[in-house]
């Protein structure tokens, strides 16, 4: 297969997404990969590897140490530059918004080194995705906890169903144009605010 | 109606305590008055905002004068055209050792350093020797990114103490905010930072300062206001605006009854998360060098306001150029195209600007430098191949 004999580093802090990351190289091939999570040793590590590309999260602060080797010939035998398809506008925006870096070895064939990119950007953005998927899931969650916590409140103060409840909030919500979360966590404070001002026993 | 909404312009920043006027800018409205709206966005290292300025990310940072030159040049990352119409301040670094290193050299002095900071070099000079002698793997010093003022600094503090930086001692780079854990860690010996990275080492107790900037190359170039130039082609009214608010923010930095607003303002974790004393101490140039010790006034150590600080004169642009040629790191020949990074055409517009200190064009970037070598802007080529270590000995 083309290019599978590429020898890979992948530093990343997240080790969810360079598992994902690790596993595609594998599956397309490149067996010759190798995946570090911190810092340590990384001189030593490169050293050892000899990487021919190495792919690195763009905020990843390591980048700079990891530069000022490369501009080291000491420390690694063949110069190293940073990749960037330069008569490609497209990819270059993709992988910078996907938060990819690369680097490769000085005169590596850049139709070597395009697929290789192409891979982490595609499952950095599938990454980024599943973790943001992930929060959105997370809050809606939060914010449904809260909705009926506040609902509740409602009904048990007020003697009110459920449903008239709901409506309560709904219609405050519309009038003051603010999102029904934020009317329900109004509620709860006034109601805890109301507490401990003067006392929650006569309250319930 | 008229429309309220300023244009926003991202202007980047490293949590350092002279990121403050870009900081100031927004936070006290002096974008808003000036018609622009600045968003300040923080990243982690320096290569990571020279890559989002190239990649459009952001118009304009809080910058390392010499890296925005190598971008300029097309020596490090993606060639990308650069133009500095304000310079940021001067001051805020320092070399800092680990507090073992240091209690070692002052042994070997017989317990006390007699001598004035510049040379300090020497007092790690025999552990250095001492080191190379045994076998030992040699001390390690951290600067922030290989095209910055720390970097040269570190250099020239190391060469003028008989120390020669590539083959007596083991350089690596480590970002602003991870040189004091690093430190903790024993990754690294020493290292030159900007401000409050060397305070907050003294006051943790692991580091002391044995150098500051303001020793070492006064008049220097330190951080600027670097734009992508194809933006500002495109954004003359805003960028004008975003010059004219940064320096009104630098007058309001520069005034001592400001400092304790403005380290507060910093110490917030948004900006850089350190505790305010530690950033004021910086601030009022009044540093501790030595964990336990007093502070001690420094003139300059930082600062936003003073002769020339902020004029950006082609000088300036050359100075580094000059630094990168005794280093290495630049071929030569590139003197016009460097000139061209610092262009004074936004602020000249600005009649405000003229009658400020800072604004001064009659101060060098090489004025009062440490080794005694004059540096001359016409011909940076004699300037750096007069230096023992660095220059004359090397080929090329």
């Amino acid at each position: 297969m083309l290019g599978s004999n590429l020898k890979i580093l992948v530093i990343d802090e997240d080790p969810g997404r360079a598992a994902v990351l690790e596993g595609a190289l594998v599956e397309a091939g490149y067996t010759h990969s190798v995946t570090l999570r911190t810092n340590s040793n990384l001189h030593q590590r490169i050293m050892a590897l000899e990487p021919d590309v190495v792919i690195i999260d763009l905020q990843n602060p390591d980048r700079d140490t990891l530069e000022s080797m490369f501009q080291v010939s000491r420390a690694v035998q063949k110069p190293i530059a940073m990749f960037v398809d330069q008569s490609d506008d497209d990819s270059i925006r993709r992988a910078v918004n996907a938060g990819v870096s690369a680097y490769v070895v000085d005169g590596l064939k850049k139709d070597r080194v395009k697929p290789v990119v192409e891979l982490a950007v595609s499952r950095f953005e599938s990454f980024s995705r599943i973790v943001r998927e992930r929060d959105e899931a997370r809050t809606a969650l939060a914010e449904r906890k809260t909705i009926d916590k506040a609902k509740g409140l409602l009904m048990d103060r007020r003697q009110i169903s459920e449903d008239e409840a709901y409506r309560m909030m709904r219609q405050t919500a519309m009038q003051q144009s603010r999102r029904l979360f934020d009317i329900a966590e109004s509620i709860i404070t006034a109601f805890e605010l109301d507490a401990q001002l003067f006392g929650g026993a006569d309250h319930g | 109606m008229v429309s309220l909404v300023k244009p926003m312009v991202r202007a980047g920043f490293v949590a350092l305590t002279d990121c403050a006027p870009l900081v100031v800018a927004r936070e006290l409205g002096f974008d808003e008055r000036a018609g622009v709206q600045i968003e300040p966005v923080r990243l982690p290292s320096w290569s990571a905002m020279r890559d989002h300025i190239a990649f459009e990310k952001l118009e304009c940072a809080h910058m390392l004068g010499g890296l925005s030159l190598a971008m300029h040049l097309g020596l490090s990352g993606v060639k990308t055209e650069m133009v500095v119409p304000l310079l940021m301040g001067r001051g805020g670094n320092s070399i800092t050792i680990s507090k073992s290193v240091h209690e070692k050299a002052l042994e070997a002095k017989g317990g006390s350093y007699i001598g004035n900071r510049a040379n300090s070099a020497s007092l790690i000079a025999p552990i250095v020797e001492g080191r190379k002698e045994k076998g030992l793997p040699p001390l390690r010093f951290a600067t922030v990114h290989a095209f910055s003022s720390h970097n040269y600094e570190l250099r020239a503090w190391l060469a003028h103490g008989g120390i020669d930086p590539d083959k007596d001692v083991q350089l690596t780079v480590v970002p602003p905010p991870a040189m004091v854990g690093a430190m903790m860690k024993g990754e690294i010996d020493g290292y030159c930072v900007g401000e409050p990275w060397s305070q907050l080492a003294v006051e943790a107790g692991i580091g002391c300062i044995v150098a500051t900037k303001a020793d070492l190359f006064p008049q220097s170039p330190e951080k600027v206001l670097a734009f992508r130039r194809a933006w500002v082609s495109g954004h003359g009214d805003e960028a004008a605006a975003v010059v004219d608010a940064v320096a009104g923010a630098m007058t309001w930095a520069s005034v001592p009854g400001n400092h304790e607003d403005l380290a507060y303002m910093l110490s917030r974790s948004e900006y850089l998360g350190v505790d305010q004393d530690v950033i004021l101490h910086g601030l009022m140039c009044m540093p501790r060098l030595t964990p336990g010790q007093d502070r001690m006034p420094i003139r300059h150590y930082m600062s936003f306001d003073g002769p020339g600080f902020a004029y950006p004169q082609q000088s300036s642009a050359l100075w580094l150029l000059a630094q990168m040629r005794r280093w290495g790191q630049a071929p030569a020949g590139l003197e016009e195209y460097a000139g061209k990074l610092c262009d004074p055409s936004l602020i000249e517009k600005n009649v405000r600007y003229s009658v400020e200190s800072k604004f001064r064009k009659d101060v060098g970037p090489g004025d009062n430098a440490f080794d005694g070598i004059n540096f001359d802007g016409e011909n940076i080529e004699d300037y750096w191949r007069s230096f023992p270590i660095g220059g004359a000995l090397k080929a090329s």
